[in-house]
């Protein structure tokens, strides 16, 4: 299908690891130009070598989303060397699992300050770009935990029901300027192997606790009856990203093999 | 991006005009065997023709979806043609407008026939051949009446609402088969059959009628049928393989529920 | 309709004014011990005058939501003064609209704190001594803007939509030890200028909800007409109650219609 991507500049946070590293390679693929907005260095340029027999530009701007200076500078970076941005894909992400009341305070805060404050840090920073142009695409990573709460996963759930319901704000407020925002919910998506990690990835530690056992046991409560890989996840949102989906914003869209139906 | 659907098959229902036509157009650009469902037999086999000079196979089969036995031979004879069936949108519907407790009790029968009715009827002729196939993706084409509701279309509303418990019971339930079921939810769409209907609804281009209505959808603007045929393709493609039991609005932001 | 309130134990964060007073009044009315967990004691002390001769007994424990300190010290004092506390509302909440890329970056963190930082503190305060009972209900005030979005509420928005998930999961969590949790959802809710303290979110937001503004909002409700704090209040006094024993994870919107999922 003909997205219209093919020379589109992309922003792709947390472009080292497991889903970002689909998207952004995804992206790659469709001849964009693409941002790799990633804190971790070494994994960041890791990804960006994988990415060279394809057909797209990258570029690696080493970014702490938590830090909105950081992030107004990754944005300033894009625009200098490609002149503009059409894609934002808002999709750091961090989680412990861990009862409520287990969860130490600062474990509650780096969880508010990764999914929410990032997803606020990078939405502002693009959006003044975007209004000038009268277009633009944000799609932001959400999770089935937001849309029906997650056992252990408590502030996390809170964290992505914020990004869902930010997002329909937004959408209703900056529609008038063609400019789209949407939501894509994955389930329990399991990257391919640890070696191929940002060292801050959400797995690194997730292993322990998603072992294969836990993770075949996890597959009954999933229709399709298997966890989702990231490349589930990639055609879902280049396709919000994308022409093809103009008509649709402020919507949400969990991939996640019916673990949620709303 | 490639959806993975050259020399699949596909039925639509509804395909002889509207959105539904525009579904059938848009799997053969990518290159898929299309069988056109409809009951209107001159335009479903001009669809066809249509299709076939995009490049594909595609055959017409008349067929009335509130009649069991139609869609039951529907889904036979797009097997016994073209070899299998990889996917099935529902877009066959009609409506009927007005405030509920001034309507005919007689006025909704129709309505939940040909949507709800239509929908049940595919759902279950298409499940044997697709599990067999121990694959499949089905797409009903839902409305935003049946997220949000329409005062103007209580009866179309709950087709279109059945439709969306209907789809996620069948989710659940083919689910192990590798089978995805889901809604694409417009909201009002200009077709090219529709202009003048849509005219009377909700006035001319331009005019400040039409203007009160566009205002309320964020995009400022109505949606048209290739809008929603792209979701509905994509939906019925592999690169949806993980997304099922979901429904997407394409409706401009009308809606923005769960 | 009997609702078992009587002798029960209430805490309510912010009951000094709007939503928040009407829901204190609503459960003294019950014949409940109700605890205003409220930072404006003079607004507070209002309030427990307003509730003398009704069947139920009103307190006061100045508390600061916001601080986790302050609001485990009200927790420690309430069980003290009451030997129980039987249901935690979540009521506070702080906004000022705005469109996204107008707001300055302390109002959101102002928005952060006071919307769901307070909802997290509160509701880990009471968990213990709900556990321990094998028994508790918590209400906290949503909004249709964390279900629907809403114009010029982004951030106000995300935080009541972050509530209303974090609910559902906590809710997963403590089920098994009998304890509900819920999320009622007002729509705008304009009180009158003497229902509210000195800390209230309307005495800025009544300079933009002017009677004029009031009357135009009001054809985007169903029902034609804006909310009134006390209606919002029954909800809350119903979804607290024995007639909701099993109801948990649930979000109900007494919007006059303004949202429909």
């Amino acid at each position: 299908m003909e997205l219209g991507l093919k020379g589109k500049t992309v922003i792709v946070t947390g472009g080292g690891s497991n889903i970002g590293r689909a998207v952004f390679l995804a992206f790659m693929s469709e001849g964009c130009n693409v941002v790799n907005a990633e804190l971790d260095e070494v994994q960041g340029q890791k990804v960006v070598d994988q990415a060279k027999s394809l057909s797209g530009k990258a570029l690696l701007v080493k970014t702490d989303v938590t830090d909105h200076k950081s992030v107004e500078a990754m944005v300033k970076k894009t625009l200098d060397t490609f002149g503009q941005i059409d894609i934002l894909v808002n999709n750091v992400g961090w989680t412990f699992d861990r009862l409520f009341i287990e969860k130490p305070r600062e474990e509650l805060e780096k969880e508010i300050k990764i999914n929410y404050w990032g997803f606020i840090n990078c939405t502002r920073a693009v959006l003044d770009h975007f209004i000038a142009r009268k277009s633009g695409a944000i799609v932001s990573l959400g999770s089935d935990a937001g849309r029906v709460g997650e056992w252990r996963e408590a502030v996390y759930s809170g964290c992505k029901g914020a990004v869902i319901a930010t997002t329909k704000a937004i959408a209703r407020e900056v529609g008038r300027y063609g400019i789209r925002l949407n939501v894509v919910c994955p389930g329990v998506t399991v990257p391919a192997s640890t070696n191929d990690m940002s060292k801050y990835s959400l797995w690194q530690d997730s292993f322990k606790i998603f072992t294969p056992e836990v993770q075949q046991k996890a597959t009954h409560s999933y229709p399709l009856r298997r966890l989702g890989k990231p490349e589930d996840i990639s055609g879902a949102i280049l396709f919000l990203s994308s022409d093809a989906a103009s008509f649709i914003t402020g919507q949400t869209l969990s991939v996640s093999g019916g673990y949620s139906m709303m | 991006m490639d959806l993975g659907l050259k020399g699949k098959v596909a039925i639509v229902t509804g395909s002889a005009q509207g959105i539904g036509k525009v579904v059938a157009r848009t799997f053969a650009k990518e290159g898929a065997n299309v069988v056109i469902a409809d009951i209107q037999e001159e335009k479903g086999k001009q669809t066809a023709q249509e299709c076939q000079a995009l490049g594909v196979k595609a055959i017409f089969v008349k067929t009335d979806v509130t009649k069991y036995e139609d869609v039951d031979n529907l889904v036979k004879t797009a097997v016994k043609e073209l070899g299998r069936v990889d996917a099935l949108v529902h877009d066959a519907a009609t409506f009927v407008i007005g405030p509920f407790r001034k309507l005919p009790v007689d006025s909704w029968n129709k309505v939940i026939n040909i949507c709800l009715f239509g929908a049940m009827n595919c759902g279950h002729a298409v499940a044997e051949p697709m599990v067999a196939q121990k694959k499949g993706h089905i797409v009903f084409v839902g409305s935003d009446a049946g997220r949000t509701g329409d005062a103007s279309q209580a009866a179309y509303s709950a087709a279109k609402g059945g439709i969306m418990a209907f789809s996620k019971s069948l989710a659940l339930d083919l689910g192990p088969s590798g089978i995805t079921v889901n809604v694409v939810s417009p909201g009002l769409t200009l077709t090219p059959e529709n202009t003048e209907l849509m005219e009377k609804l909700i006035g001319k281009e331009g005019d400040e009628k039409r203007q009160k209505v566009v205002s309320i959808y964020p995009l400022r603007k109505l949606g048209t049928a290739e809008d929603v045929a792209n979701v509905a393709v994509f939906m019925a493609s592999d690169k949806a393989g993980h997304v099922t039991g979901q429904v997407l609005s394409v409706s401009g932001g009308y809606s923005m529920v769960g | 309709m009997e609702l078992g309130l009587k002798g029960k134990t209430v805490i309510i964060t912010g009951g000094g004014s709007n939503i928040g007073r009407a829901i204190f009044l609503a459960f003294v009315k019950e014949g409940s011990t109700v605890i205003n967990a409220e930072i404006d004691e003079t607004q507070a002390k209002k309030v427990l005058d307003e509730a003398k001769g009704l069947p139920g007994k009103a307190l006061f424990i100045k508390t600061d939501v916001t601080d986790w300190d302050s609001v485990q010290n009200m927790v420690k004092t309430a069980i003290e003064k009451t030997g129980q506390i039987d249901v935690l509302v979540n009521n506070v909440g702080w906004v000022y609209d705005r469109l996204f890329v107008e707001k300055p970056r302390e109002e959101w963190e102002k928005e952060i704190k006071l919307n769901y930082w307070s909802y997290i503190n509160c509701t880990r305060g009471v968990l213990d001594h709900f556990i321990a009972r094998k028994g508790g209900n918590i209400v906290s005030v949503g909004s249709d803007a964390g279900r629907v979005g809403e114009f010029r509420e982004a951030v106000y928005g995300g935080c009541k939509g972050a509530i209303i998930a974090t609910s559902k999961a906590i809710a997963r969590e403590v089920g098994r030890y009998n304890i509900r949790l819920n999320v009622v959802c007002p729509g705008a809710t304009i009180p009158k200028k003497e229902e509210v303290g000195k800390d209230s979110m309307w005495q800025e937001a009544f300079k933009f909800f002017t009677p004029e503004m009031a009357e135009k909002a009001a054809h985007a409700y169903t029902l034609r007409r804006l909310g009134t704090a006390a209606e919002l209040a029954n909800a809350v006094v119903f979804m607290a109650s024995d007639a909701a024993s099993f109801i948990t994870g649930q979000t109900l919107s007494v919007s006059g219609g303004y949202s429909m999922m």
